[in-house]
């Protein structure tokens, strides 16, 4: 019988821009389903990749870098004298040159490592890449390091534009002009302090080269791929193995120059003019998409970790060109219990996941907004809501690209089928008849009940179609125009403004139409301000600069009227309910926001009691008659203990498949309601939700070329079970 | 020399994969992970496009087998040599 082994881990957390550890961990556990502990070493309790079932066996917490080498070394002492390491993959690049500076004494106590010196670490950091590439003579784009931020605008200047604008050790956003590049300097030397790095952008596709390396400096394991799709903030969130040998060669030239051992991932772009490749970084860790090698059959992690328990293994196989991965999320609850306990103890055991329920009932339920490659759409919350739900029997998934997340959750939809993807207003009646053709379609196909609409541009035009859409057996519940108009933010203004908010707060708000607007709210509001946009953004400024930057990128991007407010502090909170069709609150989950996303989204909330808020918003939802869904976004003032309402969206929230985890099953409320069956919910609000927190991680998929083609060429995809 | 007298072929690291259910399929690039999806018109080339062909070959076997003019077969396969060239897909002879 094989021996049982523990490897201790760093890198769980990262939320929406997951750090490397939870992928790294995922691919261990798929090699060993038995026979290994992960032990998850996070630095706060709200490391939600640390947290998720099935992968990590404990959670420790260890101190930060910045405390210094020894308490680190004394903690992952203690944790060895508890648990025995057999090894430890760091996974951010902060701590690698920690981790090698410590790997003798580690050794010393039974815990092996396969890392770089820090002298070699050194020489491939963001700020000296240039120097190592000039040196070895390797293709890099142009590069300029700014330690003193004054200096961005002349630099970025000479560069031309665009231009990368990059962190010393993480972080890159692009820029087309000097404002921009300020405006995105700022907070990235803020973050990663010592300036940041002004890099050419050259035109390109973007490829990967993920290798470990043995302790002699040979080449282990090597995958390489190709980012398919990237975000707004440049990470790949689709990517495939490539075969290709130019790449493949010229990661190899380079091993030898990097005296490497241990994991690392060189990042290329491959110039569309010349097809030349410029290496952009060198990260010394295994990468976050690395569970696409298990995907392809070629586990890095498990070569590194073979590797490091019994040196000098052979080369791993070639990984299949063609596997491809897709980022998606996956949701679960933890006990709160649990974190308290990591919290007391440092260290907290991972709770076993429960099987899901799934019900096969008689109504086929369609939803959209299926995808999490941008930001999570609520459809995929809503699909596992309904998977739930006694009396659903299909779940279809309403896509508009073959990029969309849901195409690959087979588990969730049993088919996806294609919507037109949205136009201008110009074409709103061409858009109508498709869609309406198109879930007619899926009626006549697979069945269709009720279609649920998820995202905020979807509202208006399945509203409009709503009446057809009955007469055909296809329900929706929505609120109608007026209502809605009534609750928009501006709407939610001039009712605060007449105080008819039925006694919920609302911040100061001007509306800002000119920059002579803008230049007088800044004066009455000063900093930190928010700027919103009437349907989707908002954005904190916190000087003149930064809001006239905005105030232009959000006209550029149509926006001619924005709202602004002085910026409030204080705990988040939110409100996923369901009206019936004669504007009455069936069911309602409030929350307290507790982990966000840098992009302001919740990732980690609890569940909490908020009766006076709850019959204060039925008062008022019921006085405007609003149907169906709502997602309610508060901030508790800090300095006045009072719940002010930021915003309420038409549609559930993303968050809302926290809902069915707790028993509080809105979306099949919502379904009950459409097709006017008596509600499941309980009479009067709830006030225990079980003490379980809500958790979102990053998860990598499977995704296919093939599943895309077939939803390309069919515009639906089935998946088999029916 | 136009496309039309060119012997074309998909490259040799393209990987065609029909589909079972549908009459489409989809192409692969194993060196830039570039992927084309084809529907039954444009696998009735690529099927050709495997083997090797001029175009007008390829308008032939559209007409053979689809309910459409000589001219109209002719644009469609220019269309789609020029999207499976801009994708680096085809060698040309």
């Amino acid at each position: 019988m094989a021996q049982r082994r523990r490897v201790a881990m760093t890198g769980f957390a990262g939320l929406d821009n997951p750090e490397p550890g939870l992928a790294a961990a995922r691919a261990l556990r798929a090699h060993w389903k038995r026979g290994l502990d992960i032990e998850a070493l996070v630095y706060a309790p709200w490391s939600t990749g640390g947290w998720t079932p099935g992968v990590a066996d404990r959670l420790h917490l260890i101190p930060p870098l910045a405390h210094g080498e020894l308490p680190l070394l004394q903690r992952l002492l203690a944790i060895h004298r508890r648990h025995p390491l057999d090894a430890l993959i760091p996974c951010l690049d902060l701590e690698v040159p920690v981790y090698s500076r410590l790997a003798t004494r580690l050794a010393r106590a039974g815990i092996r490592t396969l890392l770089p010196q820090p002298e070699d670490i050194a020489a491939v950091t963001k700020v000296n890449l240039h120097g190592f590439c000039y040196a070895n003579q390797i293709l890099t784009p142009h590069t300029v390091y700014v330690s003193d931020l004054a200096a961005v605008p002349l630099h970025a200047d000479l560069l031309g534009y665009p231009l990368w604008v990059k962190g010393t050790v993480a972080g890159a956003k692009k820029v087309y002009n000097r404002e921009q590049a300020v405006f995105e300097a700022e907070p990235l030397a803020a973050r990663w302090g010592g300036g940041v790095l002004l890099q050419e952008a050259i035109e390109g596709s973007e490829h990967l080269a993920a290798m470990v390396a043995r302790e002699d400096g040979s080449c282990l394991a090597m995958a390489t791929a190709r980012k398919l799709y990237c975000n707004e903030r440049g990470k790949g969130v689709i990517g495939a193995i490539v075969d290709d040998p130019g790449l493949h060669k010229l990661a190899l030239q380079i091993l030898p120059k990097l005296h490497w051992r241990g994991p690392h991932e060189l990042e290329f772009v491959r110039a569309a003019k010349s097809g030349l490749y410029y290496l952009l970084e060198i990260n010394c860790r295994l990468p976050s998409w690395i569970y696409l090698s298990e995907f392809a059959g070629a586990n890095l992690p498990a070569a590194l970790l073979a590797e490091i328990l019994a040196p000098g293994r052979r080369a791993l196989r070639a990984p299949r060109v063609g596997a491809m991965y897709a980022r998606d999320v996956e949701e679960f609850t933890v006990p709160v219990a649990a974190l308290t306990e990591l919290k007391r103890s440092g260290e907290a055991a991972v709770p076993v996941s429960m099987p899901r329920r799934t019900c096969r009932g008689d109504l086929a339920v369609a939803v959209s907004g299926i995808t999490s490659l941008e930001l999570t759409q609520p459809g995929l919350g809503v699909a596992r809501c309904l998977r739930r739900a006694p009396e659903v029997s299909r779940v279809i998934g309403l896509a508009y690209t073959p990029n969309d997340t849901g195409l690959f959750r087979s588990a969730d939809f049993d088919v996806c089928s294609r919507l037109p993807l949205p136009g201008d207003d110009a074409d709103s009646t061409a858009q109508d008849e498709a869609t309406f053709d198109a879930l007619l379609r899926v009626k006549q196909r697979h069945g269709l009940d009720v279609v649920i609409p998820n995202l905020d541009l979807e509202i208006a035009r399945f509203r409009r179609l709503a009446p057809e859409l009955d007469r055909v057996g296809i329900r929706s519940l929505l609120p109608d125009a007026a209502a809605r108009q009534k609750l928009s933010k501006l709407g939610l203004s001039h009712l605060a403004a007449g105080k008819r908010l039925g006694g919920l707060g609302f911040p100061e708000t001007a509306v800002v139409r000119s920059k002579r607007d803008l230049e007088q709210v800044w004066k009455r509001f000063g900093a930190p301000m928010v700027l919103k946009g009437l349907e989707a953004r908002a954005t904190r400024v916190y000087s003149r600069d930064q809001a006239l930057t905005i105030w232009s990128r959000f006209r550029e991007d149509g926006e001619k009227v924005m709202l602004a407010q002085p910026l409030l502090y204080g705990e988040e909170y939110g409100v996923s309910l369901v009206c019936d069709r004669r504007g009455r609150m069936i069911d309602a989950l409030p929350l307290k926001k507790l982990v966000m996303c840098e992009r302001g989204k919740t990732w980690g909330a609890l569940a909490t009691p908020l009766p006076l808020l709850l019959d204060q918003l039925a008062e008022l939802l019921g006085r405007i008659g609003w149907r169906g869904p709502a997602d309610v976004e508060l901030i508790r003032d800090s300095l006045t203990d009072r719940m002010e309402l930021i915003e309420i969206n038409p549609r559930f929230p993303a968050w809302i498949g926290y809902a069915a985890l707790i028993e509080v099953n809105l979306p099949r409320d919502l379904v009950l309601a459409a097709v006017d069956r008596p509600a499941a919910a309980p009479a009067s609000w709830r006030t225990d939700f079980g003490g379980l927190v809500f958790m979102r991680t990053a998860e990598e998929i499977p995704a296919a070329a093939s599943r895309m083609a077939v939803f390309v060429n069919r515009g639906e995809l089935v998946n088999g079970r029916r | 020399m136009s496309t039309r007298h060119q012997v074309l072929r998909l490259r040799v690291q393209i990987r065609a994969e029909a589909d079972d259910e549908g009459d489409g399929g989809f192409l692969f690039n194993k060196q830039t992970a570039a992927i084309c999806a084809c529907n039954g018109t444009a696998w009735t080339v690529v099927q050709r496009l495997r083997r090797g062909g001029e175009a007008d070959d390829f308008a032939v076997a559209l007409v053979a087998a689809y309910d459409v003019t000589a001219a109209q077969a002719r644009k469609d396969v220019l269309a789609l040599i020029k999207e499976l060239r801009s994708l680096d897909m085809l060698e040309a002879r």
